[in-house]
Parts: C-alpha cells; sequence; structure tokens
C-alpha cells in the first residue's frame, strides 16, 4: 500500500534543544517578545532568559562555507539542536500520514539528503511515497530528487521509481520576499525582538536560499522611477549597507544552481501538483534606494508569501503546466496555515486518488 | 562588504543591466543568419520549447548570467541544451536533447471538507446543578455545499476562482469518565471566513444535543437519562479551536431544567504543539 508522507514547512515542526522541546516557534516567540520588551524571560529551566541567551541558543555555525552540515546547531556550549515534532496546529488535516521533520534551518541541500535518505530507509513494501509538502518542504523533496538522479547516473526518471506523487502546497519555487524581510527586519516574531531575530536569521542558510530570484525582484530607484535590476535577491548588489553574509550568499546561489533551477526536471514520471493561493495581498520585490535595501508593500495576489503572477510567470512549461491557483478575496488560509485549508485538504487528498 | 563596495559593484551591475537590456530587445545581426551550415536562430522561451525540439533554443547571453533572469523572446540558437531551464524545466541531457517529459493528470473538481479529532471541554451555566467542566473526546466534520471546478489558466495550468464559502457542520464528543456520562451532538452551516479578525475562520450557527445520564448508549432509557436541545453558535480559530456556545432546552428524562452550555473544541493534540512539553505538567489534570 502506498505511503503517504508529510514534508511541513519552515517553523512546522518542534525543534529540540539537547532532546527537550525548546518551545519553537510558539513558547520561545513569547519568550523572545518578553526578553525584547523587559530585557529578560523566564527560561526553560526556571531561570532568566535573556535576548542575547536566545540569540546563543537559535543561532548556527557553518564554518565551512562549502559543506551543507553545520559546525554548530546551536552556539550554546556543549549543546546541539534537532528537529522534533510536526505541529499539528498547521497540518491538522495531514495527522495520519507519516512525518519527515528536519531542522527547517539548515542548508536545504542537508535536509534533502536527510529526506532520501529516510525515503529509501522507510520505503513502503513494493510500493511508492506519496508526498505532500509545505513551503521549504517542496524545496526539500526537489534537493532529494536531484540526488536520487545523481545516484542513479542522473536518470530523470529514477525518483519515479520510489515517488508516485508529489503535491506541493505553496512553495516558493523561486523565493520569497519574506526571506529577505526576515533578514531586514527580523520583525517576524515581535517588535521587540525584532534585532535579535534579524541576528539569528542571518545564521540560517535556509532563508537564504530562500531569497527571490525572479526577474525584477530586485528594483533600483533611480530618482522617481523603480527599474527593474538584472540581478536578483541572491547578489550581493542587491544588499548595499546590510552587512549580509557574502558566503551564506553565495552557498545560496551554489543551491539554487545545483537543485533548484528547474526544480522538477528529476521528476519525470512523478505525478505532480502545484497548488497555490491567490487570495492575500503579497510583496514581490526588494527595493534598494539611498544605499539601502527595503521591501515593497505587498500588492500581488497570492499567499502571504509566495507571489502568484510572479511565481507562474517565472516558471517554466513543466512547472506551469502543474500549477493550479485558487482562491480570491481573502477566501483561503494564508501561506503559514494553507495546509488546515478544506480545499487544500481536499485537493491532496484528491490528487493522490488520481 | 562594506557599503563603497556595495556601490561599486551596483555601478558595475548597471552597466551589466543595460548591456544585458540591449541583447535582449535588439534583434542581431547574428541571430538572422540561418544559411546552411549554420545553427538555426530562435527566440528563446522557457514556456515553450517546441521550435527546437528535442534540442533546445540557447539564449545569447553573457555566460554565468543567472537562468532565471534571461527574458522570454531573448535572441538564441538551436542546439544541444545546455541547461534544464532551455529545455522549458526538463532535463537537459547529456547528448544535448531534452528529456519528454511525462504530463500530470488535470485537477479534478474537488469537494472540500475538512476533519478533525478533538477534544471538549464544555461547562453548563443557569442549570439545574452548579458548573463543573464536561470534559470528552470528538469528531467534527465540515462539508462544502458545493463542489469547485477548475479552469485552465491561459496557456497553461488550472486555476479554481470560486471556492465555497458555506459548509455543513458535524460533530459529535463523548465524556465518559465519572458517574455522569455526557455525550454531545450538533449539527449546523458553517461560513468559512479565513479573512475575517483575530485569526476567526469559521461561524456556525445550528443545533445542539445533549445526552446526560448514567447509561447514555440506552437509547430508550428515559429514567436514567436527560435529553436536551437547543441552538448554538459557534466561532472557529484557525480551523483548531472552536468556541461554541448552546442554550439546549429539556426534551425527556428526569431534569426538565434548560441550560447555557459554553465550550470549546480544540484539536486533540493542540496543548502539546502549544506548550512546552516540560511545562505540560502545570495544565489541569482534566485538559492532560
Amino acid at each position: 500500500m502506498a505511503k503517504d508522507l508529510l514534508v511541513p514547512g519552515t517553523s512546522g515542526n518542534k525543534l529540540l534543544l539537547d532532546g527537550d522541546d525548546l518551545g519553537w516557534p510558539s513558547a520561545l516567540a513569547a519568550q523572545g517578545w518578553l526578553a525584547g520588551a523587559s530585557g529578560y524571560a523566564l527560561g526553560l529551566n526556571g531561570l532568566p532568559l535573556s535576548a542575547d541567551d536566545i540569540v546563543e541558543i537559535m543561532s548556527m555555525e557553518f564554518a565551512n562555507p562549502a559543506s551543507t552540515r553545520p559546525t554548530k546547531t546551536t552556539l550554546k556550549a556543549g549543546s546541539a539542536i534537532g528537529p522534533g515534532d510536526v505541529l499539528g496546529l498547521v497540518y491538522n488535516q495531514f495527522l495520519g500520514f507519516d512525518r519527515f521533520v528536519y531542522d527547517f534551518r539548515a542548508d536545504v541541500r542537508d535536509s534533502g539528503q536527510h529526506l532520501l535518505d529516510h525515503l529509501i530507509d522507510q520505503r513502503p513494501n513494493g510500493e511508492k511515497w506519496r508526498i505532500a509538502c509545505h513551503s521549504q518542504g517542496g524545496l526539500v523533496v526537489a534537493v532529494a530528487s536531484k540526488l536520487y538522479a545523481r545516484q542513479n547516473g542522473d536518470d530523470d526518471r529514477a525518483f519515479a521509481n520510489l515517488v508516485s506523487h508529489v503535491a506541493f502546497i505553496g512553495v516558493p519555487f523561486y523565493g520569497t520576499v519574506n526571506a529577505a524581510v526576515a533578514l531586514i527586519k527580523g520583525e517576524e516574531l515581535s517588535a521587540g525582538f525584532a534585532a535579535s531575530f534579524r541576528a539569528i536569521s542571518r545564521t540560517w542558510p535556509s532563508l537564504h536560499q530562500m531569497l527571490p530570484v525572479w526577474p525584477g525582484c530586485v528594483r533600483v530607484r533611480l530618482g522617481n522611477n523603480l527599474t527593474p535590476a538584472m540581478f536578483d535577491a541572491m547578489d550581493p548588489a542587491a544588499w548595499p549597507g546590510a552587512n549580509i553574509d557574502l558566503a551564506m550568499l553565495a552557498r545560496a546561489r551554489a543551491t539554487r544552481a545545483q537543485f533548484l533551477d528547474s526544480p522538477l526536471s528529476r521528476m519525470n514520471g512523478v505525478k505532480k501538483t502545484l497548488l497555490m493561493s491567490r487570495a492575500w495581498p503579497t510583496s514581490n520585490h526588494l527595493i534598494v534606494a539611498n544605499g539601502a535595501v527595503t521591501v515593497s508593500a505587498a500588492d500581488e495576489p497570492g499567499d502571504t508569501l509566495v507571489p502568484a503572477d510572479t511565481t507562474f510567470g517565472t516558471a517554466a512549461a513543466v512547472e506551469q503546466d502543474v500549477m493550479h491557483q485558487f482562491g480570491s478575496g481573502g477566501d483561503t488560509m494564508k501561506h503559514f496555515a494553507l495546509s488546515v485549508d478544506p480545499f487544500v485538504a481536499a485537493a491532496v487528498d484528491d490528487f493522490f486518488k488520481q | 562588504m562594506t557599503s563603497s563596495s556595495n556601490s561599486r559593484a551596483f555601478v558595475a551591475r548597471a552597466i551589466v543591466v543595460a548591456a544585458l537590456a540591449a541583447i535582449a530587445v535588439a534583434p542581431r545581426a547574428a541571430a538572422a543568419a540561418d544559411g546552411p551550415g549554420q545553427p538555426r536562430a530562435c527566440k528563446y522561451d522557457p514556456r515553450n520549447v517546441s521550435a527546437c525540439a528535442p534540442y533546445a533554443c540557447s539564449p545569447d547571453v553573457p555566460e554565468g548570467t543567472p537562468v532565471n533572469m534571461i527574458p522570454a523572446g531573448t535572441p538564441g540558437f538551436c542546439g544541444k541544451c545546455t541547461n534544464d531551464r532551455f529545455c522549458g524545466g526538463a532535463m537537459c541531457r547529456p547528448d544535448g536533447r531534452c528529456s519528454t517529459y511525462d504530463a500530470s493528470p488535470a485537477p479534478a473538481p474537488v469537494w472540500p471538507r475538512f476533519h478533525l479529532l478533538v477534544t471538549n471541554a464544555a461547562f453548563n451555566f443557569a442549570d439545574s446543578t452548579s458548573a463543573k467542566p464536561i470534559v470528552g473526546v470528538g469528531y467534527m466534520f465540515q462539508g462544502a455545499l458545493s463542489k469547485t471546478e477548475p479552469q485552465k489558466f491561459g496557456q497553461r495550468g488550472w486555476y479554481t476562482p470560486d471556492l465555497p464559502r458555506v459548509y455543513f457542520n458535524l460533530g459529535g464528543s463523548v465524556a465518559a469518565a465519572g458517574p455522569a456520562q455526557n455525550l454531545f451532538a450538533e449539527a449546523g452551516l458553517t461560513l468559512y471566513v479565513p479573512s475575517a479578525p483575530i485569526a476567526i475562520t469559521t461561524l456556525t450557527l445550528g443545533a445542539e444535543f445533549q445526552r446526560q445520564g448514567a447509561s447514555i448508549w440506552k437509547l430508550g432509557n428515559a429514567d436514567e437519562n436527560s435529553d436536551r436541545l437547543g441552538p448554538s453558535l459557534s466561532v472557529g480559530f484557525l480551523q483548531n479551536v472552536f468556541l461554541r456556545a448552546s442554550y439546549v432546552f429539556p426534551l425527556r428524562g428526569p431534569n426538565d431544567h434548560g441550560a447555557l452550555i459554553v465550550g470549546v473544541a480544540y484539536m486533540k493534540d493542540l496543548l502539546g504543539d502549544l506548550i512546552p512539553d516540560r511545562f505540560q505538567r502545570f495544565l489541569p489534570e482534566p485538559l492532560k
């Protein structure tokens, strides 16, 4: 019998610090807000926890720019962070699925290798996987497909021997401005914790690997005009004055060239659908002006993270053929909770029967 | 990188921008050359790769140009592919031909539906007895009153514009612990409103039935069980938490008193998601 697998998105599963639930994102976000506002919060051990402590815990280290593996999963001495359970809160329609959990902060190539190991090691007897993946999870699946092709003489149909269906839910195949927002503003959690989260996010490869790469994703203000730049947000020129880690940008460009340009090219023979909401205003470009980078207003249909028209317009033929956009006027869940939307849940369920 | 070096990089990039823009829009003499022995000229388009199939139209751009930034319509030449994107996103094979890519099935009409295992915590007010929590386990189901119809989206892709807003709602829960067992059942119509404020996603108007007694599984037993029924209003948050208020009137049984039932049904493992493991020991015993 086919086996259904859920690959969650960023912050879609818990993180464990030395095997204990770290409380990310709910409790740690609250602690971060309190620490940002008051200077201190109550830590998991009952002791005071400062914003600096949270930065130390949540930051990663990649001493070798060429390696996909982190040298430290946390800067807290003697500790390590790993993935924990999937958050049912945002995946409550897939509770019967097998789950692949990963450190969503890490290099997507490393996560893709872990996923491939899972697909091979836990392969259903004589059957294939059916995968539902959300957000970054879709990029991890794309990486896994290319790694598996490499293992099989670069056979673009090899992955189809392992996987029969993939339902991509709100996957930012060409990136998202929201990743840049985290790197610029760090306001994903709370204003009081923004600066701390910005410091944390700049140590996460995955956020850099999700920077936008579509034409016009960076626009340069010249006088009163905004001119689309011919470089994308993975280019250092997109980050004047932002002190972005150039090694992280280089890592992101290498990842895109190796695995994420033409993300479906090694899924030949796999049945695919790409579900994209167009019900919510979504930002679609960065603005470089006066030696600084800012984010545009959200004015394109999308799911608040993936701009639908831009992503569709950037996609190549085999990607466009399987894109299924839906919704308008706020009639779907937003990106983070798209998987609990009744239409999405039913569409995935029906697609798996095709 | 410092801001000044970023500025220099930007100026250099601007020059490249201008050069690439000229390449993209200006018909080039080389592209027009299409004589015997010459490569066939083409217009690059990753959305339509039929012009050079099974080979590819490779755009004539400087090496190192990010492939996603090359505009459709850029002049190029038919020949061996060098990148998957030049094959429309299919694999560029080692022999320079584009792989033939299998089509996926077209999306079928969808009947949107939602189901959830829940913990149900209810309190009775204005009842014959003092208010006390009734904690049980249950199941809820929402089904749309219509199906969706996917349409073709331009030349490629699909679009489902009209998603159902109105659902029917069925739910039930049982609290079998203790001497007074309770069964709740509810039915109603649900408006799906994910754009509502404060994370509200559903509004449900319906009816709630309560059976309370020592033998709730005995359907005809009116001596040990009391049945009550009345209207209910429910508000759902993020498809995970559902607050419900009902006023139930006595139907039969020893209890001839009405009651206001206020309850919250939430995804079975929600507290495990929201509260770190080591803090869960502070939860009230019934919620554990």
